[in-house]
């Protein structure tokens, strides 16, 4: 860079003595911080977009994989109310037998459940971390 | 290490807005200076260089630190300024081809070295350039950057950015004879 050249002279003579005003990086700061209240907004409504999203997948899947499960026992349940209702003192081999089925069944039903909401829940945290990443670079 | 542009850039990154504000109050004058000179309206520039912060703070994390924080800084100003330029359909006076290419490079080069007076005429020449020959020739006779580093910027080869800084200054040589004649 030579500073004796024309082309140099004439270049520094374009705009070259005007100094930006004295508030311009509050000006972008505020411009900034503005940007930056929105996209967390933003982040925000996804984080509830994806939480809702992951509760409607759990639902779906429950009642996909688990309904035969919650119908058995609900209607176990009423047949043993029902029999209990007729039958105070004596309970037939068969109602006890149901009964401890339908324990099992929840037991099962539970053991699907969990891993399957966990599983559920970290895939929301990582989609959702993805998403800000994203809109952050934005 | 403190005062480092990378160790800023991290601390901006990992949350921590309030440093930007010394990257700005470190690079916005020579930012604005650059930007004026390829858009010549001071207000403009003004505005430009506000949009040039955001929009950089805006891809902070896409810095891969490969070339200095100033460069990637004056690569989205050249931007910026550029489209900004296009949008509003400012351009330069287009010239014959042929008397460009009839014209000798040694004939060019001694007369924008000279102390001739009719150099006089030197800004308002460059003033009638397209915006990128103002740009390339800002950021590399101003801003002393290298040719590659420029072209880099303007997204063109090595070789093409030595062709049209070569016919830029013939363009240079023969607005000023120009405009001279109009002044005498």
């Amino acid at each position: 860079m030579n500073r004796q050249s024309p082309i140099y002279k004439a270049l520094e003579s374009r705009g070259g003595s005007r100094q930006l005003p004295l508030d311009f990086s509050f000006e972008v700061m505020s411009r900034i911080l503005v940007e930056e209240r929105r996209r967390k907004r933003r982040d925000m409504w996804w984080a509830i977009v994806g939480y809702a999203v992951a509760a409607i997948v759990a639902v779906f899947t429950l009642v996909y994989y688990c309904g035969d499960i919650f119908n058995e026992t609900l209607q176990t349940t009423a047949a043993t109310l029902a029999v209990s209702k007729a039958t105070v003192d004596v309970m037939p081999a068969e109602v006890v037998k149901s009964i401890g089925n339908s324990w099992t069944s929840s037991a099962g039903m539970l053991a699907i459940l969990t891993p399957i909401a966990a599983i559920l829940l970290v895939f929301d945290h990582f989609l959702r971390k993805k998403i800000a990443i994203r809109f952050k670079q934005q | 290490m403190e005062n480092n542009d990378a160790y800023i850039i991290r601390r901006v990154i990992e949350g921590d807005t309030g440093f930007y504000r010394t990257l700005m109050e470190r690079y916005s004058q020579q930012v604005f200076s650059l930007v004026v000179k390829i858009v010549s309206v001071e207000d403009d520039a003004e505005e430009i260089t506000q949009d040039v912060f955001v929009k950089a703070y805006r891809n902070l994390s896409k810095f891969d630190f490969r070339s200095s924080f100033s460069t990637w800084l004056f690569r989205i100003a050249y931007n910026e300024a550029v489209s900004h330029t296009r949008r509003r359909r400012i351009d330069g006076i287009p010239f014959d081809e042929a008397i460009l290419n009839n014209l000798s490079d040694s004939r060019v080069d001694s007369f924008l070295e000279s102390d001739n007076p009719r150099l006089a005429a030197l800004p308002e020449a460059i003033e009638s350039l397209s915006v990128d020959e103002r740009a390339l020739i800002t950021l590399h006779y101003f801003e002393g950057l290298p040719l590659k580093e420029v072209a880099d910027m303007m997204h063109i080869g090595e070789s093409a950015a030595k062709v049209r800084l070569m016919r830029t200054r013939k363009k240079l040589y023969l607005l000023i004879n120009k405009l001279s004649d109009k002044y005498e």
